[in-house]
C-alpha cells in the first residue's frame, strides 16, 4: 500500500498542519483524511501544492509498503 | 413552480396515501372477500381461506415498502442520497416486492387471475433491484470522488 507521511514532513518543516490546509487551499477535513491514509486518490495539484509548500520531493511524502491489505486491490 | 423539495413533499404525502390505502383494504378485506364470493362465500372455504392469508400476507411487506420508501424519502431530505443505507432500504424494497410476488403466485392456483399480478410485482421487483445495481455503483464513485484529496 501507498503511506502518507506528510505529518513527518510537517514536523520537519515545523509547520502545523491547519497551516498547511491552509496554504495548499484544502479543507482540514481533507488533509486529515490523507494524513491518516485513507485517500483512495490524490490529485497532482494538491500533491504539487504540498511539495511546494513542505519544500520537498513526491517521494518524501509518498511511500510504497508492501502491504497484503491495501485498499487499492480489486475483487 | 416544479422545485425538488416540493417534489419530494409530494412522494412523501403520496407514500402516506398508499399506506392508508393498504390500511383500509386490511380493515375492509373481509367485506371485499365477501363481495366477490357472493353466495359462494360459505361453500368456497378453499378459495376464501387462500384469499384471506395471501392478501393478508401481501399487507405485511406492503408495509414494509412503505415504510422503507418514507426512510429513503427523509434522507434524502436530509441530503443522505449517495449512501449505503438506501442501498440496503432498495434491496429490502425490492425483496419485499418478491414476497408479495411469491404470495399472489400462490393464490393464483385459486385465482388465476393472480398470475398477472404476481408477474406484475415481480417485475417490479426486478425494477427495483436494477435501480439498487446502479445506485450501488453511485455509491462507490461518490466515495472514490469524496476520499480524492
Amino acid at each position: 500500500m501507498i503511506v502518507v507521511n506528510v505529518d513527518v514532513m510537517l514536523a520537519k518543516r515545523k509547520m502545523s498542519s491547519g497551516e498547511l490546509a491552509q496554504r495548499i487551499g484544502i479543507t482540514q477535513a481533507n488533509l486529515s483524511i490523507l494524513k491518516t491514509n485513507k485517500a483512495r486518490a490524490i490529485r497532482f495539484s494538491t500533491l504539487e501544492a504540498i511539495c511546494r509548500e513542505l519544500k520537498c520531493q513526491p517521494g518524501d511524502i509518498l511511500e510504497f509498503c508492501e502491504d497484503e491489505d491495501s485498499p487499492f486491490k480489486r475483487d | 413552480m416544479y422545485n425538488k423539495y416540493k417534489s419530494n413533499l409530494i412522494s412523501i404525502i403520496g407514500t402516506f396515501v398508499f399506506t392508508a390505502l393498504v390500511i383500509a383494504s386490511c380493515v375492509l378485506l373481509p367485506f371485499f372477500v365477501r363481495m366477490y364470493l357472493g353466495d359462494a362465500y360459505q361453500e368456497q372455504v378453499g378459495v376464501r381461506t387462500a384469499l384471506y392469508v395471501c392478501l393478508y400476507g401481501c399487507a405485511v411487506p406492503t408495509l414494509l415498502i412503505s415504510y422503507l420508501l418514507l426512510r429513503i424519502l427523509f434522507n434524502v431530505r436530509k441530503n443522505v442520497v449517495f449512501d449505503r443505507v438506501n442501498v440496503k432500504y432498495c434491496r429490502y424494497i425490492s425483496w419485499c416486492c418478491f414476497a408479495v410476488s411469491a404470495l399472489f403466485f400462490v393464490l393464483g392456483f385459486f385465482i388465476t387471475f393472480s398470475f398477472v399480478m404476481a408477474f406484475s410485482m415481480a417485475f417490479i421487483g426486478l425494477m427495483t433491484r436494477v435501480v439498487k445495481n446502479l445506485f450501488n455503483e453511485a455509491v462507490d464513485i461518490k466515495e472514490e470522488n469524496d476520499l480524492t484529496v
